[in-house]
């Protein structure tokens, strides 16, 4: 049965009984009130009809009394018969009729056999004289009787008893006549009614059937959409004819086509790009594969000329140093990997700080000027004037943005030059990286951001896993920023991106790139003073390689070293020894690492003691956190560097290391910040601009002297970070600040003079 | 020219018949109303009557026309006057008209069932009244001046026997005297003797046995007058014999159809006799008595 035949049917099935329902109970009160109603009408009837009926006899008595009094005053019996017979028979339903004279004796009762002749009447004559009439209501009729007289002179009396005959008659015609009119209009209600009934039922129906069909007809067009977005036709949109929940489900079911729709493209697309990401990935590996083996190769060819004796020890020297190139080269690639690993995963998080950005442009131009000059390549830095001292960002993820992008420039670029803009406004830093390079095929320009997707030719392909743009462009968006490429092919390639950057107030000036470790340089270290004797390190490392790489490099640097590879070994090594730092692998099994950490600090003495956990840098989030709750100092995640390791020993045992008498100038710490600042000839302030600057601040015209910094600028763009510094000092009437940063290009000018 | 006059006296001869047959007599019958209050009530009375007694007259070329008076005087006038042609009336009134304006007796009728009647006189069962001699000093009820049982025959009776009869109020010596009284129906006389308004009455004996029996009872017959015939159709002696003929056969025929017999009843009248030598002596004798009748 169809849907609308069926809505039809039950709707008109529910509406008949209902209103049959209705016009039976309708029919009930009608004819209820009907009867109760005929009932009322019909008393009242017998009430008016008693009144006229008494009030008429009261007058009839009267004028019987006129009419009778000269015959019955004369005794006339045989005219009082006939004026009985031929008019008060003919107007009165008369039972019973007496005549009586003035002694109150009957003289005539109107019949021919006169038997109530002489009889007494039944009413007392004073009652009777007293009183213009008597009337009573008997059961079936009335009683009258009155003194028939002309002023005082009676001339006898009257008794009639009238029967209701009359009355019922006419009181049931009245009846009769209120039945019958109402009956009529009942039964005319009843017409009208059925009437009613009949065309209410017929409406319904219809009324039915068109609700039905109002309400299957969009479900039969639901259905035929739903067939066809099942035969994966998506572009046939149902028009919205009401505002309904009918026309609800219908907007719903064309959001829901045309989200299928979008996400059914997205799908296609999602797997048309994990196809080429699995494609990608494929080549990435083998990619990967041949990266990992050629360093390894050269590691494993120079271990093995290594183990020859005939070596030179320049050749061992440069074996050594091609075994480090190379390890380093795999760490990179395996840093990256952990990187993208970590976005994708969502573990990796910003940590914005403030720091100093002309300072931080600065270290990051010198690196990758240097790198530009070594391949001959010209390097253009042009900050823009507007750019703040101090900024609120990750600096340490901003760095690795700008180096992938500029290690790209000049690995990509072969003549020409590359150049680095930065512009800042409205808390909005845009840095544009363009350069005079290969250039990017247009075809393959919108997957340059793909991960494993490299570009390139196949010598340049070689150099690279393809994952440095992906890294860049997440590390953007986790920002909140974004970034867009442009290129010509063999003209060269620019990358511009935005991210938010809010400015903070003056920033002080201190490196942010830690002094490199150089561990061949290492030769021992110095204790604190608190601490006389050498530091006992206990070292949990289930791998065998990992244990005896960090001994001999720990036994070597001085430390006392203790090997545990259980949880027991551990605690009693510890409790025996009480060793000042522990590296601990929290990867032990059944994770006996962090439990037996957590068991350590329960004992007083290891409250404090430095704890190094190691694990792997793909924690998840359960695992993450378990960790931060292990009670570890810091942790070291695989692979590390000895370099980390040897910067977490300095740190938690506070201890001074000792260089080779050769390396000592590489030890960064000992080395002045503003040394390190390798700025250009065009960098630096004259001795007339330094003095003039120093009499502005000494005089507190600050006004004057952010004019003269402006003309500064305009005349040597090179300036302008130092510029910037001079007029945020000036901005926060710093005077001293001022004559302190100017104070080296004086004794500079002194020193020349 | 001969023959012109033969065409006129032919054509003459021709319209002739038609003249003659085309005049009917019409023969006027008097009648007393008897209740003036009602001066249609013997118009109604006799009237089927008359219709019927015409149909019988049509083929003789005769034609009855009913007409009332108000008495027996304006009676007696018309008929002197030729402007009647027949009578009808109670014995009594009937030779009154006889006497004075020579109408004779041809018919006799029934009425109200009684081919003669005669006066009875009666009182209260209690009355000390025996006899018609009882009657002096005391008051009697007569129906009407013009009622022939219930006055003229009782009356004449009365005063044949001697007494001298006086309308109530009137007598000199009421020791002597029979003062009446008119009830105006026969009821009433009777309720009268009833409830002491007269002390004795007199009408027919039709009407006696009429009385209510309660009322009947109550009373009493102590005399009773002569027979006469009750009712009668007189004609004016100058009226053709052949009309005689005609008239009595008509009244005769009357109760031999059912549209006649309805028309008697319907004027209270049995049917029609022709008189006998029994009843022209009856009549005979009531002539006599007629002249006792006292002058009103």
């Amino acid at each position: 049965m169809r849907l609308s035949l069926k809505y039809a049917l039950y709707l008109s099935v529910v509406n008949i009984i209902l209103l049959t329902s209705v016009f039976a109970i309708s029919e009930w009160l009608l004819w209820h009130d009907a009867t109760r109603l005929e009932n009322e009408l019909h008393q009242q009837a017998i009430t008016e009809y008693r009144q006229t009926q008494e009030h008429t006899l009261i007058k009839t008595a009267d004028y019987l009394s006129q009419r009778l009094f000269n015959p019955l005053y004369q005794t006339q019996v045989g005219l009082l018969n006939r004026i009985i017979d031929n008019e008060l028979k003919m107007w009165l339903p008369l039972e019973r009729v007496w005549v009586a004279n003035v002694e109150g004796f009957v003289i005539t009762d109107g019949t021919p056999e006169n038997s109530a002749f002489l009889q007494t009447l039944s009413v007392p004559l004073d009652e009777l004289n007293a009183q213009t009439a008597i009337l009573r209501s008997l059961e079936h009729g009335y009683f009258l009787a009155f003194a028939v007289k002309s002023e005082q002179t009676i001339a006898g009396y009257v008794e009639l008893e009238l029967n209701d005959d009359a009355l019922q008659a006419a009181v049931e015609r009245q009846s009769f006549s209120i039945a019958s009119t109402l009956n009529q209009f009942i039964d005319s209600l009843r017409n009208i009614g059925l009437f009613a009934l009949v065309v209410i039922l017929l409406l319904t129906i219809l009324f039915s059937w068109l609700v039905s069909v109002s309400l299957s007809k969009p479900l039969i067009r639901l259905r035929k959409a739903a067939i066809n977005i099942a035969k994966g036709n998506f572009t046939h949109q149902l028009a919205v004819s009401s505002k309904d929940e009918i026309g609800d489900v219908i907007t719903s079911f064309n959001i829901m086509a045309t989200d299928l729709k979008h996400y059914t493209n997205e799908l296609k697309q999602a797997k048309t790009v994990a196809e080429s990401a699995n494609q990608a990935k494929t080549v990435f590996l083998a990619n990967v594969s041949h990266e990992l083996r050629t360093p390894l190769n050269a590691i494993l060819g120079y271990a093995q000329l290594l183990q020859r004796d005939h070596l030179s020890p320049q050749q061992q020297h440069h074996g050594i140093e091609t075994i480090q190139q190379s390890g380093e080269h795999l760490l990179t690639l395996i840093n990256d990997i952990l990187d993208l690993a970590k976005m994708e995963e969502g573990h990796m998080a910003l940590f914005p700080v403030d720091f100093h950005l002309p300072n931080f442009l600065q270290e990051l131009v010198d690196m990758f000027r240097i790198r530009a000059h070594q391949k001959s390549l010209q390097f253009h830095y042009q900050p823009s004037v507007t750019l703040p001292l101090g900024v609120h960002a990750d600096d340490k993820r901003l760095r690795q943005i700008l180096i992938n992008l500029l290690s790209n420039a000049v690995k990509f670029t072969h003549s020409g030059s590359i150049r680095l803009e930065v512009h800042w406004q409205a808390d909005m830093l845009t840095c544009t990286i363009s350069d005079t390079g290969v250039g990017i095929p247009e075809a393959i320009l919108p997957y340059i951001f793909t991960p494993f997707q490299q570009t390139g030719d196949k010598y340049q392909k070689a150099e690279g896993a393809g994952l440095g743009l992906s890294i860049t462009q997440k590390l953007i968006e986790m920002m909140e920023g974004s970034i867009q490429v442009e290129s010509v092919l063999r003209k060269g390639s620019c990358f511009e991106f935005q991210i938010p950057c809010a400015q903070t107030h003056y920033v002080p000036i201190h490196t942010t790139v830690s002094p490199t470790l150089v561990i061949s340089d290492i030769c021992g270290y110095e204790t604190s003073a608190a601490h006389n004797s050498p530091y006992t390190v206990l070292l949990a490392e289930k791998n065998d390689l990992n244990r005896e790489v960090l001994s001999a490099l720990l036994t070597d640097l001085g430390f006392h070293l203790l090997l545990a590879d259980s949880r027991q070994q551990i605690l009693s090594a510890a409790l025996t020894t009480a060793p000042d730092l522990l590296i601990i692998d929290l990867l032990l099994p059944a994770l006996e690492g962090i439990q037996t950490i957590r068991q350590l600090r329960t004992h007083h003495q290891f409250a404090q003691t430095p704890i190094i956990g190691v694990t792997t840098a793909s924690a998840d989030q359960p695992q993450m956190a378990l960790l931060r709750s292990s009670g570890c100092s810091t942790f070291l995640y695989k692979p590390y560097t000895m370099t980390e390791l040897l910067q977490c020993l300095q740190t938690h045992l506070a201890l001074t290391w000792r260089f080779h008498a050769n390396a000592q100038a590489m030890n960064l710490d000992a080395i002045p910040l503003e040394v390190m600042h390798s700025e250009n000839e065009n960098q630096h302030l004259t001795a007339e601009q330094a003095e003039q600057l120093h009499e502005l601040a000494q005089m507190g015209d600050f006004h004057a002297l952010s004019h003269y910094l402006a003309s500064l600028v305009e005349a040597n763009a090179g300036l302008t970070v130092l510029t910037q510094e001079l007029q945020q000092f000036a901005d926060n009437f710093d005077d001293t600040a001022i004559i302190q940063r100017v104070q080296p290009y004086l004794s500079q000018a002194t020193t020349t003079l | 020219m001969r023959l012109f006059y033969l065409i006129i006296i032919c054509f003459i001869s021709n319209l002739l018949p038609c003249t003659v047959q085309a005049d009917v007599q019409i023969l006027r019958l008097g009648i007393i109303n008897e209740r003036k209050n009602e001066p249609d009530y013997m118009l109604k009375l006799y009237r089927d009557l008359v219709q019927q007694l015409n149909q019988g007259l049509q083929a003789q070329q005769l034609k009855i026309e009913l007409v009332t008076v108000s008495d027996q005087t304006a009676l007696i006038e018309q008929v002197r006057a030729g402007q009647l042609a027949l009578i009808m009336e109670s014995t009594f009134s009937g030779l009154k008209l006889k006497q004075e304006a020579n109408m004779q007796p041809f018919l006799l009728g029934w009425r109200k069932g009684l081919r003669e009647y005669h006066s009875v006189f009666f009182t209260k069962q209690d009355s000390d009244i025996q006899q018609i001699n009882d009657l002096k000093g005391k008051t009697i009820a007569f129906e009407s001046l013009r009622s022939t049982s219930a006055y003229a025959l009782p009356t004449a009776y009365l005063t044949q026997a001697g007494f001298q009869i006086l309308p109530q109020g009137t007598a000199i010596n009421t020791q002597e005297a029979i003062q009446y009284l008119l009830a105006g129906d026969e009821q009433t006389q009777a309720y009268w003797v009833v409830l002491g308004k007269a002390q004795a009455g007199a009408f027919n004996n039709g009407d006696w046995q009429k009385l209510p029996e309660t009322l009947r009872n109550k009373l009493r017959i102590f005399a009773q007058t002569p027979d006469i015939l009750r009712w009668l159709v007189l004609l004016n002696e100058n009226m053709a014999a052949a009309h005689k003929t005609v008239l009595t056969q008509a009244f005769l025929d009357l109760s031999n159809t059912t549209k006649g017999q309805a028309a008697l009843k319907a004027s209270l009248i049995d049917h029609f006799e022709a008189l006998t030598e029994t009843d022209f002596a009856n009549l005979e004798k009531a002539e006599q008595l007629i002249q006792f009748i006292p002058e009103n």
